[in-house]
């Protein structure tokens, strides 16, 4: 009963649903563009008139277990029609509208395309098949989408709060970890089988083989002294995936302390392994079926962490900033309510300036004519920013906004900024549902 | 007024639900369906790892996996699960094969589509159409009736009269092998040689 127990709560313990939402999210997108990318060959890799007719068929592919619409539809109208049916879906997908059903048939349809041509197939795809079956069979795949969002918003302008995460039990992520760790562990053992992965020249030949490498062969071969050491970092990468297999009571005793810990290592050396084959190598969807992979593996444990991390007191940033605005005016709360949900690290505080209780306690010292002419916000070592600065100061506390953060100092676009919205400021009260006549 | 953000808990339901299995008052129906759940995800994983296990060796591991195969392949191929992570292993692709479809005119070949690798621009590959001409190039006896229809697919889309001869040329050349010097990529790209032409006619 005690084994049950434990076995029960390791598959069933709760887990925040964000991270498998925005998974659905990019899986959508990933499967868009790969598709995309191939729009140009459709016919010629799906249709009766294409590469695999049906009288070729048979000499190449599986015959049985063998499932999917492309097996029935096979004229190129019908291949076109259903091709654009899985662009639509992956837009609905991705938006998280009816996010069960358009999944399930974006992932069948995908499934159907791979299956009806495997010639032209490469390991991204398979991620994303592996990746698709797990969205399909997982709970709580609305997380992150635009329905949540209209409740999330509904709640916020009536209590200013927003809903809990929605929560998923922990097997989706168990399987999805475990199919990465055979992914790593299986393509390690395949290359021991080789001998150029343990003389170290598999990145040197790779990198000069013209049909993967984005380089030309001279600008390689200078490098190729690098070549080894690549080349068995990438085995030791590979085979560091194991290490999550050693139970939570062991790993204690580890340097890492905890999987959670060593998983999150991983998923950074991922992103700089996988972000590098990107930059170097073509090899179609790969990397970015890896990078969607890794986000369905963040737990909140793991978002928490990252929060502590980044909010430590060591660091000296910012830990709280109080966001002084125009409860009246409709453009500034769906402002300030999209601030909050682009709060990552959990810094922003909005107090309606209107709330003399709230405001009191904050900018005791500040007018209310002061803040009707532009927003403000209180850092908690008592800076104050107000409009288009404070603007720009958020920015660098909200991880979306990280790549606009540094334009917004190029000379010309303050003065630009402050006149923007000194103008939008000033009209904000003309503003219904959004929509500001400027 | 100042916003709140909702704290992250397990929904009240969830946590009582686990507290009542724990408890062992757990109720049927959630119980047999964990049960469920459970076994699914142990033959998932079970079933995705013995199908990955890498066919190159000769082990036991291979043995095992051609044993269980039967049992485990109606599952993986029906959810379209397969997979063989075999990536640049076990050894990386050195054969870099560039394809040329040229059209028949008269007495004369001209140039209809060209695949080189080295010729596309680094970020604007064909990638999908390079990696189906690779896998043709692996094994031409099983591969050409695939790449005689690929050819004959120009016919339709580039309004190829009927009857036109199409020709596919190969050229291919190795990298060198790893166990030569550095001095040997320091050479460039070897020589290319070439695999007997590919003739068929527009139907």
């Amino acid at each position: 009963m005690r084994l049950f127990r434990a076995i029960d709560g390791f598959f069933f313990r709760s887990d925040s649903a964000t991270s498998f939402g925005l998974m659905r999210a990019v899986w959508a997108a990933a499967v868009f563009f790969t598709m995309l990318l191939r729009s140009n060959n459709i016919t010629r890799f799906y249709s009766e008139t294409g590469m695999l007719p049906a009288a070729v068929q048979p000499l190449i592919l599986r015959q049985d277990h063998l499932f999917g619409i492309l097996q029935w539809v096979s004229d190129p109208q019908g291949v076109l029609a259903i091709y654009v049916i899985l662009l639509l879906s992956c837009i609905v997908m991705f938006f998280g509208i009816y996010a069960r059903a358009s999944t399930i048939i974006s992932v069948l349809l995908f499934f159907s395309f791979n299956e009806r041509n495997p010639l032209i197939l490469g390991g991204g795809d398979t991620v994303l098949r592996v990746v698709g079956l797990l969205l399909i069979i997982a709970p709580s795949i609305h997380a992150f989408s635009l329905p949540r969002l209209g409740k999330q918003w509904r709640l916020w302008s009536k209590k200013r709060t927003l809903l809990p995460p929605l929560t998923m039990p922990a097997w989706p992520r168990i399987l999805l970890l475990w199919q990465l760790i055979v992914l790593y562990s299986t393509s390690l053992w395949d290359k021991m089988y080789g001998d150029m992965w343990w003389q170290g020249t598999a990145v040197a030949a790779t990198l000069h083989q013209g049909q993967f490498s984005r380089l030309p062969w001279d600008w390689v071969t200078p490098f190729v002294v690098l070549s080894a050491p690549l080349t068995w970092g990438t085995t030791l990468f590979e085979a560091m995936w194991l290490l999550l297999l050693i139970p939570r009571p062991v790993a204690r005793f580890l340097p890492w302390k905890s999987p959670a810990a060593l998983k999150r290592l991983l998923i950074i050396g991922g992103i700089i392994f996988h972000g590098s084959i990107f930059l170097f190598m073509e090899v179609g969807s790969f990397s970015g079926a890896m990078f969607t992979a890794y986000i369905g593996l963040i737990t909140q444990e793991d978002i928490e962490a990252i929060r502590r991390w980044w909010n430590s007191p060591k660091k000296k940033r910012e830990h709280s900033i109080a966001i002084l605005y125009d409860g009246h005016c409709g453009l500034c709360q769906r402002s300030v309510f999209a601030m909050q949900l682009f709060d990552a690290f959990h810094r922003i505080t909005p107090v309606d300036y209107h709330n003399l209780a709230q405001r009191q306690k904050v900018a005791p010292h500040l007018r209310l004519q002061d803040l009707d002419r532009a927003m403000h916000i209180k850092l908690s070592d008592g800076r104050m920013y107000r409009g288009f600065d404070a603007m720009r100061v958020l920015t660098w506390h909200l991880p979306v906004f990280w790549l606009v953060a540094p334009f917004l100092y190029i000379p010309g676009i303050p003065q630009l900024g402050r006149l923007f919205y000194a103008r939008i400021a000033a009209r904000r009260i003309l503003c219904k549902h959004g929509d500001c006549r400027f | 007024m100042t916003a709140r953000r909702a704290p992250h808990t397990a929904p009240k339901r969830n946590a009582r639900a686990s507290s009542r299995l724990l408890s062992g008052k757990k109720r049927l129906p959630t119980v047999v369906g964990h049960t469920i759940i459970i076994l699914f995800c142990v033959w998932h994983m079970a079933t995705v790892a013995i199908y990955s296990i890498p066919t190159d060796g000769n082990g036991i591991a291979q043995t095992v996996r051609f044993k269980l195969l039967p049992i485990i392949r109606p599952y993986i191929l029906t959810l379209s699960q397969w997979q063989q992570w075999n990536l640049f292993s076990p050894n990386p692709l050195r054969r870099v094969t560039t394809f040329h479809l040229d059209v028949q005119q008269g007495t004369t070949w001209v140039p209809l589509k060209s695949f080189d690798p080295r010729q596309e621009s680094a970020w604007n590959k064909d990638t999908y159409m390079l990696k189906a001409l690779i896998t043709f190039d692996s094994n031409d006896e099983l591969y050409n009736s695939s790449l005689l229809a690929l050819m004959r697919s120009y016919c339709i889309s580039d309004l190829i009269p009927q009857g036109t001869t199409l020709r596919m040329r190969r050229d291919y050349y190795i990298v060198p092998h790893d166990k030569e010097p550095v001095s040997e990529w320091l050479k460039g790209p070897p020589a290319s040689e070439s695999k007997p032409d590919l003739l068929t006619r527009c139907p």
